[in-house]
């Protein structure tokens, strides 16, 4: 594992989440999330704490997927530098918008922003554990509701 | 004991509050605690975020007296406190510890083999029923019957019979010999009781000796075939005992399950027989069939009941309908179901068809009701028979006002009056006064109801007849004024009515301390509440009905008034949240008029939170209940139907034939005694009219209701010079639209609570905001045309915006003042002032000034955007910089966009009034609030800023608020982080709070760190400084609360997520604004870093809620905070650049020294996210030592 995927691993879970933001606010450039993200999303956004394990799992998805690709990198080191800087602690509000931010960051990182380019990503399901793996890059273990969640998000 | 402890839930790290109390449970007697505990239940919790079962170890102390042994479980470390406890305990008992629940199981297994195995034993070898019935009663204990239940399904953690077979054979087979056993003891218990005690007991030895959950749909199924073959005991009186037995039986079991009984019918029908049977002299009854009413009413459904008499009146085929009525009610009364039966018989319609319009029919059916009445009660017989025809006369009342006939029943409650008057039967007079002026009350006839109370008053003027009433029947007339204060207060005559109160409670005062009855004085209470609240007195009422509902918590009508209040006072999600309990609490209950209130109050809550066709549901069925009664209710309800709008058919229908009520209404000469049901009528109507933009339609069809109106010299209210106001707008008549605004505004300013209800003052402007937006716009329209003194703006300014603000400061200033306050200021400090403050129309915003130099308020031509794309901007701005990366602030630059275009434009606007020295002063108002209009960028490129002293306040009244006492140099500094900050984190933040108590040694410094800045020792600390520095995170605490400074709880320190919304116990861990609600006193200046809490969110009315509403409301004159996430190093370094150059130059004006940090602090982080970060929001140049 690389250094940077270490330093992911590390992150206590608000710093993920905050890291997660600020990675996805530099990937999605002006563009934002839509309807598919806040529909599939539903279940976290009524109780984000309750779903708060699959959140920050797919904070670091996010984190891992960018940190696998040389390019984003720099982007990756930066958002986990503005991380736990802050005088705030995060409530509802911010984490649902980290969830909707987070998924739509991920189809970005996964597509490169263009269909031809897009990678092939997998929800495997093996001897009850589920992982999200996007070939010879990332492999994730991820709760099954996530898997769920990422496998419509992904197969639409 | 009292130990309070938190665990942390094992999943999701959610911190538990549990009690250590030591918990005593006997051996086997706490049936239902044991079953817990062999159930594992036993002290485990559901995590309210994950759900994970969380088990809290409560010490237990179980006792076993039969075996003289007593079982301790607690932690070892904790036994030494139990020292005490144990010395207590009788010296021949075995005392035992264990250290955790399973070391119990394991030291109670003897005990429960005692007392389960061996009957379980004799049952399942045939052998139980060779013994005699009473020893068998005895074995089949409770605690018996409930393992044997949990055996049964399957829940205990060790089953104790190991059978072989399939396990649906099994469970089959164990629930088939269970179901036996306990229907066995059901009629075991019958026999017994019959036998060899007394029939009533049965009733309280199967509650005693069978738990409820033991009761199956099959037992209950069982004992229902019992009672099967005896089903008339009219036509058939053979074997009457033994069917009378079996239904008892049967009524028991289902009432004491909780079910209902489908043969509850045949109870009743039984009950009837025997009551009846009782009546007749000529029959000789067993007298135990005479049941205790206790126990009628525990084992009869009043529906059942009602219904086997009503059977019954056909079979007597009588036509005296009001002898029956009065047979039945002696029966209810025997039973015990005196108020039921009146609830329902008030509802009754009565077949006659109104209203009849023919008076000979009228006066013959007044006559009819009078001579029946006289006919069963004479007077002059004796006080309670003359007491109790003023109920039957009230009731007689109730039943015609509710069938429309009005007339009829105010003829048959005048003459009732004067008959009883003419014969001298005073308590009669007052019996039948009280009870019918109740019925016009809750018939909203008020008018009728005061005709009623006047001759009576007139009558009680002879001190000789008050006072023999108050002196022989004290409860008759204490009931009377409290009626007649109910009339006053319905007549808006408040003082009146609490003189009437408090005529009841002297007489209360005069009945011997053991006559009292405590529920009539509560009932004045609650009376006096209500009066309170009508009158804006909110505290006062307040307290009474919390008073009130602590002692009836399950009382709907005393928590709707609280209800009432919480609406009266526009606290719209308070109101609902009681609302939505009175109708969970009424749910299965029969409908009673007053409930049309709650469902009208909820249909108006639904419009005002956005789900109005939820409300419109809400309405019809409020409707449909009220029209029960043909009263003024349902009229009412009708008027408030005009606010509404559907997309259903049915809600569209049900609108237009409200509409169509109120025409007729308004055609209705009777309607036209109660003028201030036609202001509502057509109050209504006109908001709907002008609504639809059909105000000329409104005109044609309604101005000779206007007119007529006008002849009755109402004080009318101020929604009615609303909807006048506005019709003139529409009609182009603008001066005298202002005229009728002006007056609105007049009325809600005077009545915005103030003193002791200041707390109420933020919700209460919530329902004004349309009406603020068209005051602005005609105001701005009308200085435009020179036709308003431009003065007038700063007014209207002061009434849209933060106006509970000044109700706290308990101060206003009139437009003259503050323009000769800002000259005395700009004197004083010797430059100019610009005052920059927003008008909002309904699609624009407007920006105005008021200038030291000119002292003439003005609308600026290029101070003007559409409010939709001004809120687009807002939010962009506020997400750009909440979610800021500060290690990278490329994405914040990108995405601030919107912003630098409207910093431009508004740069603009203001730039050619401002001088280079010139002081600038923001009331940012509701739209322009949260942006930070200080880094506006001017023409001359560089921000406001750079070049200006720039402050905000909320409106004028703080601008100018005075000190409350001169400030004295103390210094508090709060310093918390969260559980999981980095160790740099913490240590930068100890070090800024030690730097900043080194920078004021000259001043009275108090520290409060970690957990021991909980929010009460917070709060405590706040009161006695002159300053105080928060160094804690911020968090949001949801909408109304807003942005608040997070602290300990004294236990721990906050978590690392804060999601307050789904996890409220959060709660504890943060100071939002009302906080402060109810401290002494707070800093003259505040400064804090925690994260965006400088933000105000602007709700509807223009309240702020924020820290500065009870920050200023309290003495704070400034407020220095950050109006968005802030870095921390960054911030501790503004905060402790700020604090130095104020201990260096403590005379300068905060004002300069607040720019003067964010300049130096601008050459450490260049970015504006930086150093322009926090705000000073507050009263212009009132901090300085240069008042000193």
């Amino acid at each position: 594992m690389s250094d940077l995927a270490n330093s992911i691993e590390k992150l206590a879970r608000e710093e993920t989440l905050e890291a997660a933001q600020n990675l996805a606010l530099q990937i999605s450039q002006n563009a934002s999330p839509g309807e598919p993200e806040e529909e599939l999303l539903k279940p976290f956004i009524e109780k984000p704490y309750e779903h708060i394990q699959e959140i920050e799992q797919l904070a670091r998805l996010v984190l891992l997927t960018a940190a696998a690709d040389s390019e984003n990198e720099e982007a990756v080191r930066s958002a986990i530098q503005g991380a736990g800087r802050k005088q705030l602690i995060l409530g509802g509000a911010e984490i649902v918008a980290l969830a909707t931010l987070g998924l739509f960051a991920l189809n970005l990182l996964v597509t490169k922003g263009k269909s031809s380019e897009r990678h092939t990503v997998k929800i495997d399901e093996q001897d009850g554990k589920t992982t999200f793996v996007i070939e010879n890059e990332v492999s994730y273990g991820i709760s099954p509701s996530l898997g769920q969640l990422l496998k419509s998000y992904f197969g639409r | 004991m009292d130990i309070e402890s938190f665990v942390n839930c094992g999943t999701c790290g959610h911190p538990i509050q549990l009690s250590l109390d030591l918990q005593s449970i006997e051996f086997p007697d706490d049936d239902e605690l044991l079953i817990q505990f062999y159930e594992g239940r036993l002290n485990v919790i559901e995590c309210p975020v994950c759900k994970n079962k969380i088990p809290l170890g409560t010490p237990l102390l179980v006792t076993n007296t039969k075996q003289n042994s007593t079982i301790i479980v607690i932690p070892d470390e904790q036994r030494a406190k139990l020292e005490e406890l144990v010395t207590e305990l009788p010296d021949d008992f075995n005392i035992e510890y264990c250290s955790d629940y399973p070391a119990l199981y394991r030291a109670m297994v003897p005990w429960f083999n005692d007392e389960v195995v061996p009957v379980m034993k004799m049952i399942l070898t045939n052998k139980f029923y060779d013994q005699p019935m009473e020893t068998q009663i005895e074995q089949l204990s409770p605690f018996f019957l409930r393992v044997f239940k949990s055996e049964v399904d399957g829940t205990l953690m060790q089953p104790i019979l190991r059978l072989t077979g399939s396990p649906a054979k099994q469970k089959e087979w164990v629930e088939g010999i269970y179901d036996l056993i306990v229907t066995g003891l059901i009629r075991q218990l019958l026999e017994w009781s019959v036998n060899s005690r007394e029939i009533h007991e049965m009733n309280s030895l199967v509650r005693e000796r069978i738990p409820s959950k033991c009761i199956t749909d099959n037992v209950l199924s069982t004992v229902l075939g019992y009672s099967m073959g005896f089903k008339d005991p009219w036509s058939d009186s053979t074997d009457f005992r033994k069917g009378f037995l079996r239904a008892y039986l049967n009524s028991i079991v289902h009432s004491h399950a909780g079910k209902e009984n489908p043969e509850g019918d045949i109870w009743a029908t039984y009950l009837y027989c025997v009551w009846k049977l009782g009546q007749d002299e000529s029959v000789t009854l067993d007298t135990q069939l005479v049941l205790p009413g206790e126990v009628i009413r525990q084992t009869v459904a009043f529906p059942d009941l009602w219904n086997v008499t009503a059977t019954a009146d056909n079979l007597d085929k009588s036509d005296d309908r009001m002898a029956i009525m009065t047979d039945r009610l002696e029966m209810m009364k025997a039973f015990g179901f005196q108020a039921e039966f009146e609830e329902t018989f008030l509802t009754l319609p009565i077949g006659i068809d109104a209203p009849t319009d023919d008076p000979v029919a009228e006066e013959k059916l007044s006559a009819s009701f009078v001579s029946v009445t006289l006919k069963h009660y004479p007077f002059n017989t004796n006080p309670d028979q003359s007491i109790e025809m003023g109920r039957i006369v009230g009731g007689h009342v109730t039943v015609l006002l509710n069938n429309g006939l009005k007339d009829v029943a105010m003829s048959v409650a005048k003459e009732m009056l004067d008959r009883s008057v003419a014969s001298g039967d005073h308590f009669a007079a007052i019996s039948i006064g009280a009870r019918v002026v109740e019925g016009l009350n809750n018939a909203q006839e008020f008018a009728q109801a005061v005709e009623i109370t006047s001759p009576l008053l007139s009558l009680l003027d002879d001190d000789a007849i008050h006072n023999a009433l108050g002196a022989s029947q004290p409860s008759l007339m204490m009931d009377f004024f409290n009626e007649v204060g109910n009339v006053m207060r319905h007549w808006h005559e408040y003082d009146l009515a609490l003189k009437m109160y408090s005529f009841a409670e002297d007489i209360y005062e005069i009945i011997p301390e053991e006559k009292r009855d405590l529920h009539s004085i509560s009932v004045l209470n609650r009376n006096r509440a209500l009066v309170y609240r009508d009158m804006g007195s909110y505290k006062r009422a307040k307290t009474l009905l919390d008073a009130e509902l602590a002692q009836h918590p399950n009382d709907p009508s005393r928590f709707f008034n609280l209800v009432m209040l919480n609406i009266r006072t526009n606290n719209f999600p308070e109101a609902l949240k009681g609302l939505n309990q009175i109708i969970a609490m009424i749910a299965d209950k029969k409908p009673t008029i007053e409930w049309s209130d709650y469902f009208l109050c909820r249909a108006e809550l639904g419009r005002t939170l956005g789900n109005a066709e939820e409300g419109l549901q809400d309405l019809i069925r409020a409707y449909d209940i009220a029209s029960v009664a043909k009263s003024n209710r349902s009229l009412r309800i009708a008027a408030l139907a005009m606010r509404f709008r559907s997309d259903e058919e049915q809600g569209r229908e049900f609108i237009q034939k409200c509409l169509r009520t109120l025409l007729a209404a308004l055609g209705d000469k009777e309607r036209r005694s109660d003028p201030t049901l036609i202001v509502t009528i057509v109050t209504q109507i006109a908001e709907r009219y002008l609504e639809e933009g059909n105000a000329h339609d409104f005109v044609a069809l309604f101005q000779p209701e206007f007119e007529w109106l006008e002849g009755w010299n109402l004080t009318f209210p101020w929604q009615y010079d609303y909807v006048r106001g506005w019709l003139a707008y529409e009609l182009g008549d603008t001066k005298a639209a202002w005229l009728r605004l002006e007056s609105a505004a007049n009325k809600i300013d005077e009545r915005v609570p103030q003193a002791e209800d200041v707390s109420f003052s933020p919700t209460w402007m919530h329902d004004k905001e349309r009406f603020q937006q068209r005051l602005s716009s005609v105001a701005i329209e009308l200085v435009r045309q020179h036709d308003l003194p431009n003065t007038e703006l700063l007014k209207v300014y002061e009434l849209t915006n933060g106006r509970e603000i000044a109700a706290r400061l308990g101060v206003s200033f009139s437009p003259e003042e503050i323009i000769s306050g800002i000259g005395v200021i700009a004197e004083k400090t010797n430059r100019s002032i610009q005052v920059f403050f927003p008008l909002v129309e309904e699609k624009t915003v407007h920006l105005c000034c008021l200038s030291s130099d000119s002292r003439h308020p003005k609308v600026l031509d290029q101070g003007r955007w559409d409010r939709d794309e001004l809120h687009r901007m807002r939010k962009q701005t506020y997400h750009a910089l909440k979610q800021a990366n500060p290690a990278d602030l490329s994405v914040l630059d990108r995405r601030m966009r919107s912003w630098n275009e409207f910093s431009l434009s508004f740069g603009k606007a203001i730039a050619p009034h401002v001088g280079e020295s010139d002081h600038v002063c923001i009331l940012p108002g509701r739209d322009l609030t949260g942006l930070p209009l200080h880094l506006v960028q001017l023409p001359c490129g560089i921000s406001l800023l750079e070049r200006n002293t720039v402050t905000y306040a909320p409106n004028f009244a703080m601008l100018f608020a005075p000190h409350n006492t001169a400030p004295s140099k103390s210094i508090a500094i709060v310093t918390v982080t969260k559980r999981r900050d980095s160790e740099r984190f913490r240590d930068r933040a100890n070090n800024t709070s030690n730097e900043l108590v080194d920078l004021f040694q000259n001043w009275e410094v108090h520290e409060l760190n970690g957990l021991d800045a909980s929010a009460s020792r917070t709060l405590d600390l706040v009161q006695r400084v002159s300053e105080l520095v928060f160094i804690c995170h911020g968090a949001y605490a949801g909408t109304g609360r807003g942005y608040g400074v997070c602290v300990s709880d004294g236990h721990q320190l906050p978590p690392s997520l804060f999601p307050i919304a789904e996890v409220p116990e959060l709660e504890r861990f943060v100071l939002t604004w009302d906080d402060f609600e109810e401290v002494a006193s707070c800093p003259d200046v505040v400064i804090s870093i925690a994260c965006s809490s400088g933000l105000t969110e602007v709700v509807p009315g223009g309240t702020r809620y924020g820290l500065e509403q009870t920050l200023f409301g309290h003495g704070t004159r400034a407020l220095i905070s950050p109006l968005w996430d802030i870095d921390q190093e960054s911030g501790l370094d503004w905060v402790t650049t700020f604090c130095r150059a104020q201990s260096q130059n403590p005379k300068q004006w905060i004002e300069e020294t607040y720019r003067e940090t964010a300049l130096a602090h601008k050459e450490r982080f260049p970015h504006q996210y930086f150093w322009g970060s926090f705000t000073l929001n507050g009263s212009l140049f009132s901090r300085g030592d240069h008042d000193e």
